[in-house]
């Protein structure tokens, strides 16, 4: 018996394999520090960078990174016909996939649920906000639109992807260069001669509504964790993800999971938000 | 109708595209490759980099002008119920090559289309060779491929094997040696020729032309093309694993083309080489 | 200020609330909530057999699943799923059902606005009929700012939501404020000198909207749960009434 007193009393663990046993352990002596695992201070966010016409074949495109995080939103403009109640407004039809290439966490086939809800928030903000006058976007009334297919590929998964993706989708929107169309009976035609300010044109953005993301560890006393990577998620109960426009104007307060919030903790997160998002701007300019 | 994604309109089309008549199109002609000063057998310069995802065992991007593939590996890992009908003594190598959206002059379907079948069953059959799949029993090794921008099929897949296997590599899986690939295409060259484009078939049979072999041909190129090769090559065995030809050309020409790939594939393995070694003194000083 | 929906006379009046249990005899428990002309009809069934995949070693998996009005479930019914299950899951005690599945469907059954408010409430009901372990009650309301008037809403009807600015859902519970909380430091003071209380758990705004009118809705929902909190309450206790009365006769 006393042997086994021993070896228990002498047994340790590596960093590496608590971390693996007790996620949620481990990461509770970093918070208890002020820090977090990977260096950053619990409002610290992670270094993004914003990369513009990354692809040739997309109509509008970019690259983000958010950490670990990489997203490339490609958009690609094609001709439809416009619904009956809105016959002079185009489309604009953003997805996001979330493919196993970039975590172990997904699977092959169809879009996962995260991929869905984060696909419908993105939505939802380009519609709800008004971002564009889809107006713009008619190419003969009642008879064709554009549409375009705003599809983000993550490249590498680490947490926060609603940020990194209407980040995205946002820049891949500024860069649109949609060429003149001429419509002739039911054909819609462009020019195929290179790009020049005369025969093409850039979208007008109303407003770019951009995200900022807070994880809930630990409740009650709701440590907040700003722009959580995604051992983060893992271990934390809820979050909260706040929307401003150019004109600090809120686009969107989530607020899902964990323990009731104090009005008081959401001003914080939005006033928080307002700094990051200007932050952001920078980058887009 | 995808239910699971956010509906878009059903029968979108991309618009018809006119060109000018008095605008020159590109087309092939002696020492006027399209859009660079490359010679016939130079490939175009690559960038390639290890370990972008930091999620996947291992990963690799690479990039050769407009051309641009990610790859991420996982594993090896257990089999899924579904996979594991029987016990094996060696492990799979499990490929799947997706292009994106909007990497293609026409959109494409996030759902995987036959062609996306098809060049992942020629990336597991270009790699597998050169895998030691006997050490792992029962296990998969998964290998998810992304095309974000395609500029030539043929060079797109040689580029998806070349950046497939340096991610194996950095995933640490063992392997009989690296497996770089390149293609090669087949061109009508027109011998003497001016300003204006020569593609009308009577004046190329005419021994005015000359039959040429371009390597790493851009989507522009592959246009003109009689038939192509896409050749993966373990350089340091001197072993060639895949190849895959199409279209019509001599058996000569042919013959000449393979000797061509195998010395474009020693100049990929150089750049392959110096990328791993990176990413091993990257991670000793981080 | 006059409303679109002309039944109301102010715009902080809820539409009358409607509610039946135990409606549906193969499930473990259903309710049926209406506020209005919007009803969402839901179901329980658990603890039951969960599959390998979900299974959670230490307390019972939650599947929510959204059926919508007309047609098959969307991206809109997935995100509603994961609103629900995300704000149940610290709710329900499920660590007494480990290794066993809770499921909840949530049917629309008639849409004229809020049925997300609608579809929590609900839920809650339902739970309840279950009889699965809770640590507290949820409410929800919904509220809009009028795109015209800059007017808040509460409870807006199709109509009402079609002229909408912004639009906001809020979930609140019935527990006192967490003992640890500060008081008054927890509440924000608005420039007109009012007090936003209240700890929220659950809230989806969208639109455009400016801070003060997002803490305006805020205490509107606040207040207006409360409503919703107590017809719950009464809504209980006259189910167990009359199913005590039942036994005694």
């Amino acid at each position: 018996m006393t042997s086994v007193a021993a070896t228990s009393s002498t047994f340790t663990f590596s960093a590496a394999a608590f971390q693996r046993l007790h996620p949620a352990e481990y990461f509770r002596k970093f918070v208890s520090q002020g820090v977090r695992p990977d260096g950053r201070l619990l409002s610290g966010f992670r270094p993004t960078t914003v990369h513009k016409s990354v692809v040739s074949t997309a109509n509008g495109s970019s690259m983000v990174r958010v950490g670990g995080t990489t997203v490339v939103c490609g958009i690609k403009a094609e001709v439809a016909e416009p619904t009956l109640e809105a016959q002079d407004k185009g489309y604009i039809v953003p997805n996001v996939e979330l493919s196993p290439m970039c975590s172990s966490a997904f699977k092959a086939g169809p879009p996962s649920e995260q991929a869905q809800v984060v696909s419908d928030a993105i939505d939802r903000i380009l519609k709800d906000s008004d971002v564009v006058d889809l107006e713009q976007l008619c190419i003969e009334k009642g008879r064709a639109v554009w549409a375009l297919w705003a599809d983000v590929v993550c490249i590498s998964y680490d947490g926060n992807i609603l940020d990194a993706a209407l980040l995205a989708v946002m820049t891949a929107l500024t860069n649109v260069r949609l060429r003149k169309p001429t419509y002739d009976e039911g054909v819609v035609t462009v020019s195929g001669e290179a790009l020049t300010e005369e025969n093409s044109f850039s979208l007008t953005l109303t407003r770019t509504p951009l995200s900022t993301t807070f994880a809930i560890f630990d409740t009650p006393n709701n440590t907040l964790l700003a722009d959580p990577n995604s051992a983060e998620e893992n271990v934390s109960l809820g979050r909260i993800t706040v929307t401003l426009d150019e004109k600090n104007q809120l686009c969107g307060v989530h607020k899902v999971g964990s323990g009731s919030c104090s009005p008081a903790l959401i001003k914080s997160c939005i006033e928080r938000a307002k700094e990051r998002t200007q932050e952001l701007r920078s980058l887009l300019a | 109708m995808d239910r699971k994604r956010v509906a878009g309109p059903e029968n979108a089309v991309a618009p018809l595209v006119e060109y000018p008549k008095d605008q020159l199109r590109w087309a092939p002609q002696q020492e006027h490759r399209h859009s660079s000063k490359r010679q016939p057998e130079d490939i175009r310069p690559i960038y390639l980099k290890t370990g972008l995802i930091n999620q996947a065992n291992g990963s690799a991007y690479i990039e050769l002008e407009r051309t641009k593939i990610a790859c991420g590996v996982y594993g090896p890992r257990q089999k899924k119920a579904s996979q594991l009908s029987s016990f094996s003594g060696k492990g799979t190598l499990n490929c799947e090559f997706k292009f994106a959206t909007f990497s293609c002059q026409k959109r494409r379907h996030h759902i995987r289309d036959a062609q996306e079948r098809e060049l992942s069953q020629v990336l597991s059959q270009a790699l597998a060779p050169a895998v030691r799949l006997e050490l792992f029993p029962k296990s998969v090794v998964d290998v998810y491929v992304t095309v974000l921008e395609n500029d030539g099929l043929a060079a797109c897949l040689a580029a998806a094997i070349t950046c497939a296997s340096v991610a194996l590599a950095h995933a640490g899986i063992e392997m009989l040696d690296l497996v770089a690939a390149c293609s090669g295409s087949y061109m009508t060259v027109p011998r003497n020729a001016l300003g204006q484009p020569q593609t009308d078939a009577t004046t190329t049979a005419a021994g005015a032309s000359r039959d040429e072999i371009w390597m790493d041909a851009d989507l522009e190129e592959e246009k003109h093309e009689d038939g192509s090769i896409v050749l993966a090559y373990m350089p340091s065995l001197n072993q060639v694993t895949h190849v895959l030809q199409n279209g019509r050309a001599e058996g000569a020409v042919i013959s000449q083309s393979v000797e061509s790939c195998i010395e474009a594939c020693n100049k990929i393995y150089a750049v392959m080489q110096h990328s791993l070694l990176e990413s091993i003194t990257n991670g000793k000083t981080q | 200020m006059a409303r679109l929906d002309k039944s109301r006379t102010s715009s902080h009046q809820l539409r009358p609330f409607f509610t039946s249990q135990n409606l549906l005899n193969r499930a473990d428990g259903s309710a049926q909530f209406d506020f209005g002309g919007t009803s969402v009809l839901c179901s329980v069934v658990g603890p039951a057999e969960v599959k390998i995949r979900d299974e959670k070693l230490d307390k019972a998996t939650l599947e929510v699943l959204a059926r919508p009005l007309v047609g098959v479930p969307g991206v809109k019914d997935k995100t509603i799923e994961q609103n629900i299950r995300e704000t149940l899951e610290p709710l329900v005690l499920s660590g007494l059902h480990p290794r066993t599945l809770l499921q909840i469907v949530v049917q629309t059954m008639q849409d004229d606005g809020c049925v997300q408010s609608t579809a929590f409430n609900a839920t809650m009901l339902a739970l309840i009929d279950a009889g699965v372990p809770l640590n507290s009650i949820l409410g929800s309301v919904t509220c809009m700012i009028d795109r015209k008037t800059n007017q808040v809403l509460l409870d807006p009807t199709r109509e009402e939501l079609a002229q909408a600015k912004s639009t906001h859902v809020f979930v609140f519970d019935n527990k006192a404020p967490p003992a640890q909380s500060k008081g008054d430091e927890d509440d924000v003071v608005m420039e007109d000198g009012d007090r936003v209380e209240g700890h929220v758990l659950f809230c989806e705004s969208t639109g455009v909207f400016t801070e003060a009118e997002y803490f305006e809705c805020y205490q509107v929902c606040y207040k207006g749960v409360q409503t919703v909190h107590g017809f719950l309450r009464t809504a209980v206790q006259k189910k167990f009434e009359k199913e005590h009365q039942q036994l005694q006769d």
